[in-house]
C-alpha cells in the first residue's frame, strides 16, 4: 500500500478518569494526574481492592436529550460519547448521504456488565431473555445512522488494538469510506471487582490510590481497574488529505497471536508476544531501531510485567537500551477491554506533542525489568515519529498495535 | 463463482471480495444436563484439558469442542496440527448460568465469594480461547458478536483474517442456546432447553477438495442495517439449508451493503437469507 492508500486517524473520542477529550486527556497524561480513587459508587469496605480508576459522569454529546441519555446504561453513555466526539472532531458532524461508515467495537464483557447493572436496578435480564435488547453495536449503528457494516470483537484486553486492525482492514477492502473503530469497557462493578480482587490480581494498597498502580517497579502488587473508552475516526490518508482533515497518525501494523497456554497465566515462554510483535513491525516495515516509543501493556502484576520486559528485550535486541517504554495504566487504571484503544491515544499524544508520556510510581526498577529504557515519571522530550502499543490479555491473547506519525 | 440470479445482483457493484474454502464442518446440539455431563469427560473432548479446566468452562464452549472434534474426523485431508490456527467464536449471551449464580451468591455472601472463574471464562474472548488452548493454536483466537445480532461478525471477521494473516486455516464457530435460557437465581433452567454449536473449518481458497467455498463481496443493493433474527441459532439455520435438498446455494446478508456466499455444490438453485433488510422505519424506533 502506498503513502496515498494508508489509513490513518482522523478524529478521537474518548472517555477517561484524566479526561472526557483528547486534550484534557494530553494534558493530565503529561502531567502526571492520576484519576485513581477510592470507589464511592458502591459499597467496597468488604472488597480486597477498593480503588479504581473512574470516569464519574459522561458528558451527554450536545444535540442529543440529556434525560434520554441519562437513562442508558453507562456502557452505552461512554459508547455514545466516544463515538459523536470522534465524528465530529473528524468534522463528520454533518455526512453526506450515502456515505458508508463502519463501526468495529471491543467489547469484553458486554452482557454480564449490563445484566449486573439491570440487576442492580431492579431488573431480572440476567435471568430472562425474553426483553433481551439490542447489543451496544447495534444500538450505536442505529443511533448513529450508519451505513457500513459492524462488528463487536473481543480479545479480552486486545479489543482495542483488533478494533483498529479490523477498521484499517475494511478501509482496505473497500467495504467503507470511513471506519468508527474503538473499544469501550465500565468493569468497575461489584462483581468485577470482587472477581479480579479474589483472583489476587489488583493492587491492595488502599490507603495510597495515587501511588498503588506501579509498573515494573518492585513493589508493584497488582493492576487497579479502571473504565472509560476511546473510539476513533479511520479513514484513507488520500481522502483525509483531500478534504484537508487533521491527521494524528496512520494506523501502520498490526500482529496478532495466541499463546495456547492458560485462561489467565500469561505463558513464560514468550515465543507468542515476541511473534505478534514482530508481525506488527514487518506488517509496518519497520525494524527495531525505528521505534521511537513503546506504550507497554504493563498491568503491574508481578508475572506479567516481567514476561513483557522479556518479550521487550528480545523483539529489541540492541535497542532495548534506546527505545523509551512506558505504561500509562499507571495514571488511567486498567481500562481492561478498553486498555489498547485508550492507550492508543496515548500514542497519539506522544505522535503530536513530540514528547514520551511516563510511567509514574516507577520509583525503584524490578530488576527483571531493569534493562528497558524506561521513561520514568516524567515525560521526555524527543522526536516521535513511529509509537508501538503492546496490549496482552487474558486467554493468551497478545497484540501488537504500531501508529506512524502522518507525514 | 456461479452468477446470481436475483436483478439486483446482476447489477450489483463488486468491489473487493474475499474468498476461502469450506474444509469441513459439523454441528452439535445438546442439552443442558448432556453438555454438563462433559465436564467429567476431559479425555473425551480435544485437547484433553482436564475436568478441572472443563469445570469451568461455559456451555457453549463445552458443545463447541464437542462439535470440532466431529468436525475434524470429517476432514477429507486432516491438517498435521492446527498450530498456525486462529478462532473466531461467535456467541449468544454467554455465561447466563454462572452470571446468575454469581450474582446470587454475591447478595449473599458478599464479594469473597465470588469465583475468580467468572471473568476468565465467561467473557466475549473466553470460547475462542478455550478453543485455541484445546487445539494448541497459535494464530488469533477472538470472539465476537455476543447477542442475538452477531452471526454476521463472524463471517466478516474470519473471512478477512483468513486473508490477511496468511492463516492457514481458521475454525469459525456459532453456538447459542435454543431457546434461549431462562433460569433461577440458581442459575438451573426453568425450560428444555438445547446448546447449539455449528463449527466449520475454513482454509484459504486455493485449498483442494473443500465441501464448500465461502465469498464475501461488497453489493451496494444489499441491506445496510439488518433486523436482529430469529431467536433460533445458527445451527439451526444451517440444518434447515442443509435439509432443503437440492439448494445448495447460501446467501447471508451481513449489513454494511455486505453478504456472504456460500455454496456447497456446482448447483445453485436458490438462495436462504438467513437475515433479513430491516425497514428504515423500523431502525430509528429500535435504536
Amino acid at each position: 500500500m502506498n503513502k496515498q492508500d494508508s489509513v490513518c486517524i482522523t478524529g478521537v473520542g474518548l472517555t477517561s478518569s484524566i479526561g472526557h477529550g483528547y486534550e484534557e486527556f494530553a494534558s493530565n497524561l503529561l502531567s502526571g494526574v492520576s484519576g485513581i480513587e477510592r470507589v464511592s459508587a458502591f459499597e467496597v469496605t468488604d472488597h480486597p481492592s477498593q480503588i479504581a480508576s473512574l470516569i464519574g459522569q459522561i458528558p451527554c454529546p450536545e444535540g442529543f436529550d440529556e434525560t434520554e441519555f441519562r437513562s442508558r446504561l453507562r456502557i452505552e453513555q461512554c459508547g455514545i460519547w466516544c463515538a459523536e466526539s470522534a465524528l465530529r472532531d473528524a468534522g463528520w458532524q454533518k455526512r453526506p448521504e450515502g456515505l458508508r461508515i463502519g463501526l468495529v467495537l471491543g467489547l469484553g464483557a458486554e452482557w454480564m456488565q449490563s445484566w449486573e447493572m439491570d440487576y442492580r436496578r431492579g431488573g431480572r435480564r440476567a435471568f430472562d431473555p425474553t426483553e433481551e435488547p439490542a447489543g451496544l453495536t447495534t444500538k450505536l449503528h442505529r443511533l448513529l445512522d450508519l451505513r457500513g457494516p459492524q462488528l463487536t470483537i473481543s480479545a479480552a484486553c486486545a479489543s482495542g488494538n483488533w478494533a483498529l486492525s479490523q477498521g484499517r482492514r475494511w478501509l482496505e477492502l473497500g467495504w467503507v469510506d470511513i471506519c468508527l473503530a474503538g473499544a469501550c469497557d465500565i468493569g468497575v462493578t461489584p462483581l468485577s471487582l470482587a472477581g479480579f480482587g479474589n483472583l489476587r490480581a489488583l493492587s491492595r494498597k488502599n490507603q495510597a490510590p495515587h501511588a498503588a498502580l506501579r509498573p515494573f517497579d518492585k513493589d508493584r502488587d497488582g493492576m487497579v481497574l479502571g473504565e472509560g473508552g476511546a473510539i476513533f475516526v479511520l479513514e484513507k490518508t488520500s481522502k483525509a488529505m483531500e478534504r484537508g482533515a487533521r491527521r494524528y497518525a496512520n494506523v501502520s501494523g498490526f500482529g496478532a497471536t495466541s499463546d495456547a497456554h492458560h485462561m489467565v497465566i500469561p505463558c513464560p515462554e514468550p515465543q507468542q508476544g515476541i511473534a505478534a510483535m514482530k508481525l506488527a513491525l514487518a506488517d509496518a516495515q519497520i525494524a527495531p531501531g525505528d521505534i521511537d516509543y513503546i506504550n507497554a501493556h504493563a498491568t503491574g502484576t508481578p508475572v506479567g510485567d516481567i514476561c513483557e520486559a522479556k518479550i521487550l528485550q528480545s523483539v529489541l535486541g540492541e535497542s532495548v537500551k534506546d527505545v523509551p517504554i512506558s505504561s500509562t495504566k499507571a495514571l488511567t487504571g486498567h481500562l481492561l477491554s478498553a486498555a489498547a484503544a485508550i492507550e492508543a491515544v496515548a500514542c497519539l499524544v506522544a505522535l503530536e506533542r513530540q514528547v514520551t508520556p511516563p510511567t509514574v510510581n516507577l520509583e525503584d526498577p524490578d530488576p527483571d525489568c531493569a534493562m528497558l529504557n524506561h521513561v520514568r515519571n516524567e515525560p521526555q522530550p524527543r522526536p516521535v515519529d513511529v509509537t508501538v502499543s503492546n496490549s496482552f490479555g487474558f486467554g493468551g491473547n497478545n497484540t501488537c498495535l504500531v501508529l506512524k506519525k502522518a507525514a | 463463482m456461479p452468477t446470481m440470479n436475483t436483478t439486483n445482483r446482476e447489477t450489483a457493484t463488486e468491489h473487493d471480495s474475499l474468498e476461502c474454502a469450506v474444509t469441513t464442518y459439523a454441528t452439535t446440539r445438546l442439552t443442558y444436563d448432556s453438555v454438563n455431563a462433559l465436564r467429567k469427560q476431559s479425555d473425551t473432548l480435544p485437547g484433553a484439558l482436564g475436568n478441572s479446566v472443563l469445570r469451568h468452562c461455559d456451555e457453549q464452549t463445552l458443545t463447541a469442542l464437542v462439535a470440532v472434534k466431529d468436525a475434524i474426523s470429517r476432514f477429507e485431508t486432516p491438517p498435521e496440527s492446527f498450530k498456525d490456527w486462529g478462532v473466531v467464536f461467535s456467541t449468544r449471551y454467554l455465561g447466563r448460568t454462572a452470571f446468575a449464580q454469581a450474582l446470587n451468591k454475591f447478595a449473599v455472601d458478599g464479594p469473597w465469594n465470588v469465583s475468580v472463574q467468572v471473568v476468565p471464562n465467561r467473557s466475549l474472548h473466553s470460547p475462542a480461547s478455550m478453543l485455541g488452548l484445546a487445539l494448541g493454536c497459535h494464530g488469533p483466537c477472538v470472539g465476537v458478536g455476543g447477542g442475538l445480532d452477531g452471526e454476521p461478525d463472524a463471517w466478516l471477521t474470519a473471512t478477512s483474517l483468513l486473508d490477511q494473516q496468511s492463516l492457514p486455516g481458521l475454525w469459525l464457530v456459532f453456538s447459542g442456546w435454543e431457546p434461549d435460557e431462562r433460569i433461577d437465581i440458581e442459575g438451573t433452567p426453568l425450560t428444555d432447553t438445547s446448546c447449539t454449536t455449528l463449527v466449520l473449518a475454513l482454509q484459504p481458497a486455493s485449498c483442494a477438495n473443500p465441501v464448500a467455498r465461502l465469498r464475501i463481496v461488497y453489493d451496494q443493493f444489499a441491506p445496510v442495517a439488518l433486523e436482529v433474527p430469529a431467536k433460533v441459532t445458527a445451527m439451526t439455520l444451517f440444518e434447515n439449508f442443509v435439509a432443503s435438498g437440492n439448494d445448495q446455494h447460501l446467501t447471508a446478508m451481513l449489513g454494511g451493503g455486505l453478504r456472504a456466499e456460500m455454496n456447497w455444490s456446482n448447483a445453485v438453485t436458490s438462495t436462504i437469507p438467513l437475515l433479513r433488510p430491516i425497514p428504515s422505519s423500523n431502525i430509528k424506533k429500535a435504536a
